[in-house]
């Protein structure tokens, strides 16, 4: 599998945000990679940079925004310092993104189908006799029930759950090798988050897309995910495949994240919080361990430069003192 | 368990919608909650679940009396509450005994107010505090584990955590019976959730209070929550013991919605159960089709005919299904 070319490799991606009240040092020395037809599981609390790595990733950072380093390989084409154009021809059509909230991502004032068929227009080859169709067949492939009514509906018009599936029909529409869907059903009932989860994974493994799979959400990127990156405060703390990650969590952080989340067989006693809250990011004294001043287990050996996970590694573990491999007791 | 704190008895309220049809008589009427009993105990935490649209706020806005009902009886305390219109509740004895948290931490406190003023308004309002009022605001802030020094802090200079905490001392201040949560851990992140889930359980622990408690993380309502109701548009499908329901759910709904769990799929019998088809609508529905009806993977031609009344077939879990055994 490492032998293949991933899909997606970003190496040593840095980026800060100018503001008013000084710098902000958002990521800082990131790697990963995704392979085609994987799902990856961003995590993280918020504020820890997730949104900001996927938005970097497709250029539509905030104006402040600044790259300090780095670089995001798809295909053959360095994402960080292509130029507007040949973004512009990407996104869309070989990367896109679901968005967190469909109600403002989607253009209130238009029909639901005709802001899929501004998509296909822009990025596939489709004759605008047929655009009507390939419009409707994009709401009918989310299950969306009479998809000829609904293609003239506006948003305020549909449920939640409805314009989350318009939001996957309009990045779907052309097929990309890459789909970013961040926090993709907060927001949505149980039911309905089930429903939209399958959708995506659904139409991921019919056409070979990969996904990354961005959330706050541990139980949910369980459920869903192949592997797991689990971030903190800008910095990739941990990677690894699902399993493993929940067996064995090796970063202080994600074992903290693992015991902080209600699940099934979880007891309120059994649950603990993570002291501490995320260091404010605009400080020049940021240590090299973002976690340091939460963790329990930081020792002075914690100053040095943070060991980095490689980007095309399976898992590995950004501390220096990390969890035994075997799972532990506590 | 002691004595009933809260009973609705046939608790409904109707929205009108739209305009009148043509010639008609009357406007459309959306049924957002449509004869509800729902009892809490005193020290009791209850657990309202169901997916948005099913009448979850209308009816906790109605308990709180914000709304009034169209019909049935809202009893606090052995008081007939119902009947005090919204408008006048504000002045009512009951009214310091009923008390909400918010979902948003940020948009439920005055930008304006610093903490130690939030959490003393309740206790001028309702209490008619005199000059103890700044040793009462610290016991309550100590109460919920918020630092003394935050007290002259804004809402802004706050973390979401201790808004959290600022929600709750607010709402504990004029000495409620019951509580009414709405979504209060919704908008925090996992590593203060726990904590705040853990502050609840303890002050209700300590302070004998009764919770009404609304989610749709239901993982959350199984650790906090001793009953669980589900509703589904507009009316209670089950309920009963919230382990039981979560380990035995009996309606198809409440079956759908615990194999939605993220992670909880495992343990139940059949995997996860996907629920095709639409939601109806609340508007004007047929009294004689059951709300289920269309989405129900069980559903027959009985169940459009004939709306499942709530039975009680195994004592305290009660279950609104014509199919349910």
């Amino acid at each position: 599998m490492s032998a293949e070319i991933p899909l997606l490799k970003v190496e040593n991606f840095g980026l800060e945000f100018r503001t008013r009240s000084g710098v902000v040092h958002a990521l800082e020395g990131l790697n990963l990679a995704i392979r085609k037809g994987e799902t990856v599981g961003l995590v993280g609390e918020s504020g820890s940079g997730k949104s900001v790595l996927s938005f970097a990733m497709l250029g539509i950072s905030d104006a402040a925004a600044r790259v300090t380093g780095g670089s995001a390989w798809f295909g053959g084409l360095d994402l960080l310092k292509a130029g507007e154009s040949d973004l512009a021809e990407i996104r869309g059509r070989e990367i896109s993104m679901i968005f967190q909230n469909p109600r403002t991502a989607l253009n209130p004032i238009r029909r639901v189908g005709a802001q899929i068929e501004d998509v296909l227009k822009r990025h596939a080859a489709v004759r605008s006799a047929d655009l009507r169709a390939r419009a409707v067949e994009a709401l009918r492939s989310v299950n969306i029930p009479d998809p000829e009514r609904r293609y003239a509906a506006y948003p305020f018009e549909l449920s939640g759950g409805m314009c989350q599936r318009v939001m996957i029909a309009l990045a779907l529409a052309c097929g990309p090798a890459l789909l970013i869907a961040d926090e993709p059903t907060t927001g949505l009932d149980v039911t309905t988050q089930a429903g939209i989860m399958d959708l995506i994974a659904e139409r991921a493994r019919a056409s070979g897309m990969a996904t990354l799979f961005i959330t706050h959400d541990l139980a949910l990127a369980a459920e869903h995910c192949d592997r797991i990156i689990v971030m903190h405060a800008g910095h990739i703390v941990e990677a690894a495949p699902r399993r493993e990650l929940f067996a064995a969590p090796r970063h202080p952080y994600t074992a903290q994240l693992i015991r902080a989340t209600p699940a099934a067989g979880s007891l309120l006693e059994g649950l603990s919080a993570i002291p501490g809250n995320l260091p404010d990011l605009r400080r020049r004294d940021l240590p090299s361990c973002r976690f340091r001043e939460r963790c329990e287990r930081a020792s002075s050996a914690c100053d040095a430069p943070l060991p980095r996970i490689d980007a095309e590694a399976l898992s590995g573990v950004a501390c220096w003192h990390p969890l035994a491999v075997v799972a532990e007791a506590a | 368990m002691s004595g009933v704190l809260l009973e609705t008895v046939g608790l409904s309220r109707r929205f009108a919608v739209g305009r009148r049809a043509a010639g008609g008589k009357r406007a459309s009427m959306l049924h957002a909650v449509d004869d509800v009993n729902l009892r809490v105990h005193a020290g009791e935490s209850v657990g309202l679940v169901g997916e948005s649209g099913c009448g979850k706020s209308t009816l906790v806005r109605l308990v709180s009396r914000l709304l009034d009902p169209s019909e049935g009886a809202i009893v606090f305390r052995e008081r007939d509450i119902g009947a005090v219109p919204a408008a006048q509740f504000a002045a009512h004895p009951e009214r310091g005994k009923i008390q909400m948290v918010f979902q948003d931490p940020t948009d439920s406190l005055n930008p304006r107010y610093s903490a130690a003023d939030t959490i003393a308004e309740p206790m001028r309002l309702l209490r008619g505090a005199r000059g103890d009022l700044a040793i009462a605001v610290r016991a309550l802030a100590d109460a919920v584990g918020l630092a003394p020094e935050l007290l002259a802090r804004f809402p802004h200079q706050l973390s979401g955590g201790q808004k959290a905490r600022v929600g709750i001392a607010r709402a504990l201040a004029s000495e409620p019976d019951l509580l009414i949560l709405d979504e209060p851990t919704s908008a925090l992140d996992v590593s203060v959730q726990a904590i705040i889930l853990q502050l609840l359980a303890r002050l209700r622990r300590e302070r004998g209070l009764a919770y009404l408690f609304v989610s749709h993380d239901l993982n959350v309502v199984r650790l906090l929550c001793d009953r669980v109701v589900v509703m589904y548009l507009g009316r209670v499908v089950e309920s009963g013991p919230a382990a039981e329901v979560f380990a035995h759910p009996r309606h198809p709904y409440t079956r759908a919605l615990v194999s939605a769990i993220p992670g909880g799929t495992a343990n139940l019998a059949g995997g996860r159960i996907r629920l095709s088809g639409e939601v109806r609508s609340p508007i004007d529905p047929d009294p004689a089709v059951c709300r289920f009806y269309g989405r129900c993977m069980q559903g027959a031609p009985r169940c459009g005919a004939e709306m499942p009344l709530l039975r009680e077939p195994v004592a305290g879990h009660a279950v609104a299904c014509h199919f349910d055994r």
